[in-house]
């Protein structure tokens, strides 16, 4: 795992160069600027943006403030979709934070426009979040969308670092803050690009209250990054884009008061165990040990098997009690006990259920904090406890540790969802220290095909009997598919899944040789389209694992990912016609990533007459790092040449 | 524009029948080939006033799995000017035993702003319930009175496609004598109970079955029955209206909602006046307003009260520089009118499928508005939202079907053209050469026109990584695709757009044995076979023909011949003629040549098989292989 995370190092200089700029004025520098040489697809880009966080007394209380200050140029009309602008603004209880002083002006051909206060629209996305809306007037390709607002804040955990790299490039970024000595916050820079500035400064006596005689020094921080690319995340087989856009990170850490008082929010390790145990949402909520007991069938907790039998009847009891509400909600609004009545609950309050049934079972279970894949991974330098988003059950039974997550009913036991395989979590024990846990997925995850191959060419078919071997993920997936979908949908998707003239006839599962991680699928097929003639050239991949190469991008400036490690294996056997001998097979292929990190095996010989193949293709490493990233693109490309461009002759005798 | 809020008025009433919502008690037909069934839907409209209506509303579904959780409709939409009085929304499981009551204060109110709108006053409120089990129950009762009697409920007896109905009664009655209209559409094949009085009327129908989705089959709405109700005065967000024609309704739109709305001052007059001095062809000179708009404005959405049907005035987009269709085409009448050209604001369903307004029944209807512009010898059409639209250039957004065009003597149905089969064309002509014995290096000039223009030309500013993605994307059957230079043409006088790609492509050619595998149809394979529809019900309908002609020329590797010469293919059927073949140019060089046209029209539905068939052709033909072989030396 590469870490892209670097602690900043505070240094303190003297010397703060000032790049201040007034509203409403080009420089030009701005008024001059046509084209961004340094990206040449870009259709707009930031020619200046500045922020700034303080405190300051406002009528008597202590705000947190946010001051924005954007220059963004337009460069064709693709730009155009930038002139729309939303301000997210926080509000929570009685609380809400307060947009300010919002001001725009487009700069067109010299000419200034801007934007009436009453064309500023006010839209609530959720409980918690609303927006003030607006948009640019008379924007034209050329334009400069120029705008700044202030958000007054009394929620002080709302500071929350800059961001740097953003899907349009910046010629200058620019992040200030002022933050008073009584306030701490944790800082991290994320991503790979380096700041161009990084100042640091005390200033004395800069913050103080009203009525009180105490003051506070100021750290003054300055950080800048000029000519930040945009980043583009749209790939296929990732990890969380903000694992690599280029970033800074506050959190809130300690708050001082000027009485001497203290609150800490994220701290050591040491402190968030303490705190987690009497913590309402999650700690609490894992003491219902005694409300199952009193709620739940006396046998399924107190049964006789043994533990691990015991384990995997609670797992799938809770499995099939609750239906998850697509929620993931760890921090907040967490009753399990309703959440139990109801059947209805969170990753939260599913897992949480589970850990509860499984220690008053007299399993011990711990529970583990996670983040999602998507959310990012967790900083391993200090405690920062919105990285988390997720929990899952931990437990050990007879040397072996399973991690256990009740959401999805055709999980299996021990297996984690797909969005879950984000390398690590951290393990809270409600008696002992937490510490980190590495996720390792399930190992043995295949796709296989068998295949008995004849050709009838009386009817220009391809007919014969495959057996689909699914292990691990796959067959978690497979399981999945067949359970949203009717029998005839499922046919239909494997049908359409190979190429037309594809017919699948008297499927079955084999129920004997498939389980929970194990499905064994065996049907009939025929496959239109091979026409006879003198010769015959017939492709013997009749089912392909790889129409197309997944990845095109011509470079990647962040790893692959995919999560588990993978394996594909095709074997057919085709009967050779009557009449017919083989002239020709495809040549054998024998591949390997660098490190033997993936193989790639294609054999076909000639076994008594009849034709045989084998394909073979192994991932050995879930991650691949960007400069390993031509190896893998040729190597599916290979793979898919392999494929669809294989052939095997044969000839009238 | 927002027109399109005729959703479903899914709204309602107290009833106290005796209940039964156990799942067994549903009919099997009618459960069939159903992902949910709608076990009660009762409406009651009471007009008591030009500008009040009472809609009471209670409607039963069952969900038998998670495709059917979309058709519960459990959510209210209003304005602000309407009162949701009644909401509640009790789930009770298979047996029908009650499980879970949300009462309206646990329903979510939020803002109803889609996606590309910047700002709405709509809103909607919403049950939120999350299913534990399938099947369950949700019956759902829903009380509102709007003043916006312009839109009369019209209703649905099947709601969607896999959706059966168990029972479903709607009335409407007029409580202020003001004469009301109503339509029913495809009752034919349903038995639906009408009863008519002097001020009522009401409609019931009983157990229809869920209907299967076809693949190009005609619209839901053409076959599954309906009823339309409009009066012939109403109201809209404050403003009273009286029409019972085309004509009339135009004529009120045109009054209240546009007269004055399109004065511009003096400098704008004067600065358009310009731009087209020296010409006098009405054509010439829409081509530079239109060209002014597009360069000047840009589409935003913002539907505030009655600025959801009403533009925003010409002088406002003039200073802001972006509006909703509305405004833009309000925006580009009033400049057309400042140099001499009459125009007029026009009224469409937007959108792939053709709609039309109706002609025997004038109501509100719409979803956008666009500019007719009619010269001496043809119609023109000014799709005023769009930067690059060309002039006249309906596209599958606005193409053949009856739009309402607004003039200050009335409305007016108008039927926009429709492209012929052989006018949405496109034409490749390629030469390759191969190297290397595998790889294919070559150009490939293609010109697209009608509907085939309109999948290319918003792409002409795209950058070069657009244009990388877009081409491994639509020539996806190819591997390994290197763009080299990439040109493109759009010429928006004769609505034309030629692309001039140029590429290559590594390890096109397989090579087995001593023999080279080449499939000669490099760049405009068609592999659209439509999905098998087994126990077909309904016509076949092709909307939109098209033909493609392709030449391309092909270098062999050197000491290489084709070892047969493919033999021509020409399959000739009603819906549509495909032709390929493959001749000697000169040595070592091969001409391929296909032709495919895909004729449009509704044909029987055994013919569905049939064209389905030939589509299949059409792919494995495009696909296939010569054999390229050592020459004999």
């Amino acid at each position: 795992m590469k870490k892209a995370i670097v602690l900043l190092v505070l240094l303190n200089t003297a010397l703060v160069f000032a790049q201040k700029q007034e509203f409403g004025e080009l420089t030009a520098f701005e008024s001059e600027f046509k084209t961004y040489q340094k990206d040449t697809t870009a259709h707009a880009v930031y020619l200046y943006e500045k922020g700034e966080n303080y405190f300051e007394v406002r009528r008597n209380y202590v705000w947190l403030i946010t001051e924005y200050h954007a220059k963004i140029k337009v460069l064709d009309k693709e730009g155009f979709s930038e002139a729309e602008i939303s301000i997210p603004y926080y509000h929570s209880g009685r609380k809400t934070e307060k947009v300010n002083d919002i001001q725009a002006i487009t700069h067109t051909d010299g000419v200034r426009y801007n934007i009436m206060e009453d064309n500023v629209y006010d839209v609530e996305i959720n409980e918690r979040w609303s927006e003030k809306r607006f948009t640019f007037s008379n924007v034209q390709e050329g334009s400069v969308l120029e705008y700044t607002y202030e958000v007054q804040s009394p929620f002080f955990y709302n500071l929350n670092g800059w961001e740097f790299q953003e899907h349009i490039p910046k010629v200058y970024s620019e992040y200030n803050a002022k933050i008073p000595g009584n306030y701490k916050y944790n800082r991290s820079l994320m991503g790979q690009l380096p700041l161009d500035v990084n100042e640091a400064t005390i200033k004395n006596n800069c913050f103080s209250i009203p009525g009180t005689s105490a003051q506070a020094d100021c750290e003054v921080l300055k950080y800048v990054m000029k000519d930040v690319p945009a980043f583009k995340d749209d790939e296929e087989y990732m990890l969380a884009p903000s694992n690599y856009r280029s970033r800074l990170e506050f959190e809130l850490s300690e708050y001082e008061g000027f009485r001497g008082e203290r609150e800490r929010f994220t701290k050591t390790w040491k402190d968030v165990d303490k705190e987690f145990r009497t913590d309402g949402d999650i700690g609490g909520q894992l003491r219902k040990k005694n409300y199952f007991e009193r709620n739940l069938p006396l046998e399924i907790i107190r049964g006789k098997e043994d533990d691990l039998t015991k384990a995997m009847n609670l797992y799938n009891f809770v499995k099939s009690h609750y239906s998850w509400n697509g929620k993931y909600g760890i921090f907040r609004d967490n009753k399990v006990k309703k959440a139990f009545d109801e059947g209805v609950g969170n990753v939260a309050e599913i897992n949480i259920t589970l850990i509860n049934l499984l220690n008053a079972s007299g399993i011990d279970t711990d529970l583990m904090l996670l983040s999602t894949r998507m959310h990012g991974l967790p900083k391993k330098s200090h405690p920062v406890m919105s990285d988390f988003n997720y929990v899952v059950a931990k437990l050990d039974i007879d040397g072996t540790t399973y991690l256990l997550d009740a959401t999805e009913k055709e999980l299996p036991f021990g297996m984690l969802p797909y969005r879950c395989l984000n390398y690590y979590g951290r393990v809270m024990e409600l008696d002992g220290a937490s510490y980190w846990y590495d996720i390792v997925p399930e190992k043995s995850n295949t796709r296989a095909v068998r295949l008995q191959v004849k050709l009838d060419l009386e009817n220009g078919l391809a007919s014969g009997v495959c057996d689909e071997i699914s292990k691990g993920y796959d067959a978690y997936f497979k399981r999945n598919r067949l359970a949203s979908l009717s029998s005839e949908e499922y046919l239909e998707e494997i049908e359409k899944g190979n190429s037309d003239g594809f017919f699948v006839n008297d499927y079955e599962i084999v129920e004997e040789q498939s389980d929970e991680k194990n499905l064994v699928e065996r049907y009939s097929f025929e496959l239109e389209g091979v026409e006879p003639s003198g010769t015959i050239y017939f492709n013997p991949f009749i089912i392909r694992y790889f129409k197309n190469n997944p990845f095109k991008a011509e470079t990647r400036s962040y790893p692959v990912d995919f999560g588990y490690l993978r394996k594909f294996n095709y074997m057919a056997k085709i009967e050779v016609p009557e009449g017919y001998k083989i002239k020709e097979i495809p040549a054998p292929v024998n591949l390997a990533l660098p490190d033997g990190s993936g193989v790639l095996r294609f054999n076909t010989t000639e076994i008594q007459g009849d034709v045989m193949v084998i394909f073979s293709l192994q991932l050995k490493s879930t991650q691949y790092n960007n400069a390993g990233y031509s190896y893998i693109k040729k190597f599916f490309s290979n793979a898919v040449a392999s494929q669809n461009q294989s052939y095997v002759v044969l000839e009238k005798e | 524009m927002r027109f399109y809020f005729l959703f479903l008025f899914s709204l309602f009433i107290h009833f106290s029948f005796s209940q039964n919502y156990n799942v067994n008690a549903i009919p099997k037909e009618v459960r069939q080939n159903a992902d949910a069934v709608v076990r009660l839907d009762v409406m009651d409209v009471v007009v008591e006033d030009q500008d009040k209506m009472e809609v009471s509303s209670k409607r039963v579904v069952t969900i038998f799995n998670e495709n059917g959780n979309e058709h519960v409709h459990a959510y209210a939409f209003y304005e602000k000017n309407d009162r949701v009085s009644e909401l509640e929304a009790i789930i009770y499981n298979a047996q029908g035993e009650e499980i879970k009551k949300i009462k309206k204060r646990d329903f979510l109110d939020q803002s109803a702003i889609d996606g590309g709108t910047l700002y709405s006053d709509s809103r909607v409120l919403v049950m939120r319930y999350t299913p534990t089990q399938y099947p369950y129950t949700v019956e759902f009762v829903k009380e509102y009175t709007t003043p916006n009697t312009a839109f009369a409920p019209n209703w649905a007896f099947l709601d969607d496609y896999r959706v059966g109905t168990e029972k479903s009664e709607f009335s409407f009655t007029m409580e202020c004598g003001i004469p009301f209209r109503h339509k029913e559409e495809n009752f034919e094949s349903y038995q639906i109970d009408i009863k008519e009085t002097e001020n009522t009327i009401a409609y019931k129908a009983k157990n229809l079955k869920a209907i299967k989705r076809e693949p190009l089959s005609p619209s839901f709405r053409d076959f599954a029955p309906q009823v339309k109700i409009a009066m012939d005065e109403f109201h809209l967000e404050g403003v009273d209206g009286k029409a019972s024609t085309w004509q009339e309704l135009g004529k009120w739109m045109n009054d209240e909602l546009l007269e004055g709305r399109d004065d511009l001052d003096e400098g704008t007059v004067q600065y358009v006046k310009n731009l087209v001095k020296g010409v006098s062809d009405p054509l010439e000179k829409t081509r530079i307003v239109y060209k002014y708009v597009q360069d000047n404005t840009r589409y935003i959405s913002v539907q505030l009260g009655i600025g959801g049907w009403m533009p925003i005035s010409a002088s406002d987009v003039d200073r802001v520089k972006y509006g909703d269709c509305k405004g833009l085409t309000n925006y580009t009448k009033a400049l057309l009118n400042a140099v001499g050209v009459e125009s007029y604001y026009t009224v469409v369903h937007a959108g792939g499928q053709m709609r039309s307004f109706d002609e025997d029944f004038p109501s509100m209807q719409g979803n956008h508005v666009f500019l007719n512009v009619p010269l001496q010898d043809e119609e023109v059409w000014l799709e005023c939202t769009s930067q690059k639209t060309p002039v006249n250039y309906l596209g599958t957004f606005t193409d053949n079907r009856n739009v309402l065009k607004v003039t200050p003597q009335g409305g007016e149905l108008v039927r926009t053209k429709a492209y012929s089969d052989e006018e949405n064309y496109q034409s490749s002509q390629a030469e390759f050469h191969i190297t290397d014995g595998k790889n294919v290096k070559g150009k490939v000039k293609i010109l697209s026109k009608g509907f085939q223009y309109d999948d290319k030309y918003w792409r002409a500013s795209n950058t070069k990584s657009e244009q990388e993605e877009f081409y491994k994307s639509h020539w996806n059957y190819v591997q390994n695709l290197r763009l080299d230079e990439v040109k493109y043409q759009n010429d928006v006088d004769n609505i034309e757009f030629v692309e001039e790609v140029a590429f290559s492509i590594e390890n096109y050619l397989t090579i087995a044995g001593d023999k080279l595998l080449l499939v000669p149809n490099v760049s405009n394979r068609n592999y659209g076979v439509p999905d098998r529809s087994r126990n077909r019900k309904r016509s076949l309908v092709i909307k939109r023909g098209y033909l493609d002609e392709d030449e391309f020329i092909i270098h062999l590797p050197e000491g290489y011949v084709p070892e047969t010469w493919m033999q021509p293919v020409k399959e000739e059927t009603k819906y549509g003629t495909y032709a390929i073949s493959i001749e000697p140019e000169e040595p070592g060089v091969i001409v391929y040549k296909r032709k495919l046209l895909i004729k449009s029209g509704e044909y029987p539905k055994e013919d569905y098989k049939l064209y389905r068939d030939f589509r299949k052709k059409v792919a494995r033909h495009d696909n296939s292989k010569i054999v390229l072989s050592k020459k004999e030396s």
